[in-house]
């Protein structure tokens, strides 16, 4: 409704009047609103490292799957000797935090922090002359069955470990005890009661076989196929056109797949891409969890090994040096129980912010040169419409000296064609 | 309540990635170029700040984030062209009656002044010693 002009709506101001009420207005306005504040946040309290790559991935656009395949393919790739340099390098760490430093054969309980760091980094270098780097490739295969019972569990799980009942129970124990055991996401905080209540349903789902994992912020259900064996062994939907078995990152691939697919299923196509954790996610972060546990049962061997080579011949007993995920969780003060798990989690967890770096950097590079070509680009285009808006094109033909008339007729020019000639 | 196992504090590093980030971004970005003499000189034959232009040339990428252009629907007037004429009167007057422009030069400007004596005409050749102020207006 047009407002009537003659309307009175109180007594009228004078520009210096109405001037300076609104300036009293604005500076008040001005005033009310926060400070800047400069966020101090204390380290331990800031995004973890790796939650963070994960935010820069997706506002690039980029789907961090890709970066963890190639992870876990690092990880368990049997051609290399990358998780066997971990491994030894953890089991340095754990000789050296116990004040024993390998070769020459030294013993000192109350070595200095210092000295114990010294004798460490010997260990490493120590063990890497005296045990083969492929000690682990034979079995990683079974490591990544391992992983899958410590994943899914259920009665299906039993045909992928050969020692079934008791193997069974010890991955079962181990993935309960790995609960809140190494977090590299940043997790809600938790009280020990909801910890030990999480325990517990674990173990049900576990033992049911039907875990609830959160993917892409919805609770799904996930059971391991009737018969899991093809998802090693080949053959079934698993044929990937070759004679030769999966390789243990491509059956950790096959499951990622599974599990999506899974999603998909129980809800709806567009769920697999939400928001939230996808499936990858959460098995590198159970990886990093599970991964002492995974390779404890094939330390034996490198402990004949290193109990023959030094000097005197020692007995040094794998349980003294790595300790199960139960073992650490039992005694949680002890921080000689918790290095060899400590130095080998941090180990993975470091050369996995190291290749998201390195691909996010790449990726941010490729994504700046283009941004500023574009808006480069742009700007000459708006420039060049601009020019063309004030006939500075028409006017440039002319000399600095050109009177008023005949820019006006340089101007004209472009309309010739429409009102003929100008007189 | 933290994890058991804790994660090693060289590797809380989400501040310092950030950081880097920024870095390149920055590294990255290209810079003015410097103008030459002669453009700087033609400066004079610029024809200055214009309001109007400025406004015409805002409401003119109204369609690139999708804000319409001209009278709306029902012939109600667009208030939000009002409004970008109204702030850019304002910011160009600002700029045109508030702002104030110091200039300086360097020091080392070459000199060259003519005289006599009664031996006859004399040339100087010198350069200045001190940085000098100027003052300008923008337009």
């Amino acid at each position: 409704m047009p407002i009537n002009p003659n309307l009175f709506l109180g007594p009228a101001l004078t520009d210096s009047q109405s001037e300076l009420v609104s300036k009293i207005g604005s500076m008040k306005t001005i005033l009310t609103l926060p400070s800047i504040k400069k966020n101090n946040i204390p380290k331990e309290k800031q995004i973890s490292s790796y939650d963070y790559l994960m935010r820069l991935s997706a506002a690039l656009g980029l789907n961090p799957e890709v970066i963890l395949n190639a992870f876990f393919g690092i990880v368990f790739d049997e051609a290399t000797g990358y998780l066997e340099d971990k491994v030894l390098g953890a089991l340095g760490d754990s000789f050296g935090q116990k004040g024993i430093q390998l070769s020459p054969l030294l013993i000192n309980q109350n070595a200095t922090t210092a000295t114990k760091k010294q004798w460490k980094q010997n260990n490493r270098n120590y063990l890497k002359t005296i045990i083969p780097t492929n000690f682990l490739q034979t079995v990683k295969q079974q490591m990544v069955k391992d992983f899958m019972v410590m994943l899914f569990g259920g009665p299906a799980s039993s045909s992928l470990v050969s020692n079934s009942s008791n193997t069974q129970a010890y991955l079962f124990d181990n993935a309960v005890c790995g609960l809140g055991m190494f977090t590299i996401s940043n997790e809600p905080e938790s009280k020990d009661a909801d910890l030990e209540y999480n325990r517990v349903k674990k173990r049900k789902e576990l033992e049911k076989g039907e875990v609830i994992f959160e993917i892409s912020c919805q609770e799904v259900k996930i059971k391991l196929p009737d018969n899991p064996g093809f998802i090693f062994q080949g053959g079934g939907p698993n044929t990937i056109g070759s004679t030769l078995p999966p390789t243990p990152a491509q059956s950790i691939t096959f499951i990622n797949t599974y599990a999506s697919n899974q999603v998909q299923r129980i809800n709806n196509e567009k769920s697999a891409e939400k928001g939230g954790k996808a499936f990858s996610q959460i098995l590198v972060e159970s990886l990093m969890t599970y991964i002492a546990t995974l390779v404890r049962p094939y330390l034996t061997n490198v402990f004949v090994v290193i109990n023959a080579q030094v000097n005197p011949p020692q007995s040094f007993q794998q349980q003294s040096f790595v300790f199960s995920n139960c073992d650490i969780n039992n005694d949680p003060d002890n921080v000689e129980k918790q290095e060899f798990a400590r130095s080998l989690m941090n180990a993975l967890l470091k050369d996995l912010l190291k290749l998201l770096l390195v691909f996010l950097i790449k990726l941010f590079k490729r994504f700046v040169r283009n941004y500023f070509a574009k808006k480069a680009l742009e700007k000459q285009k708006r420039k060049l419409a601009k020019a063309t808006l004030k006939f500075d094109q028409i006017f440039s033909k002319l000399s600095d000296t050109a009177d008023k008339v005949e820019r006006y007729q340089a101007a004209l020019g472009v309309l010739t064609d429409i009102l003929g000639g100008i007189s | 309540m933290p994890s058991t196992i804790p994660v090693d504090p060289k590797l809380n590093i989400s501040e310092e990635i950030a950081d880097f980030f920024l870095f390149l971004l920055n590294e990255d970005r290209i810079p003015v170029p410097k103008l030459s003499l002669r453009k700087i000189l033609a400066a004079k034959a610029r024809p200055g700040l214009s309001a109007e232009i400025l406004s015409a040339s805002i409401i003119a990428r109204f369609p690139e984030v999708g804000i319409p252009t001209g009278p709306l629907v029902g012939g109600a007037p667009n208030v939000m062209e009002n409004l970008i004429k109204i702030i850019s009167e304002e910011v160009v007057d600002a700029i045109q009656n508030e702002m104030r422009i110091d200039v300086v030069t360097d020091p080392g400007a070459t000199v060259v002044a003519n005289g006599g004596n009664a031996g006859g005409p004399v040339v100087a050749v010198g350069a200045t010693v001190a940085p000098y102020t100027g003052i300008g207006i923008a337009r």
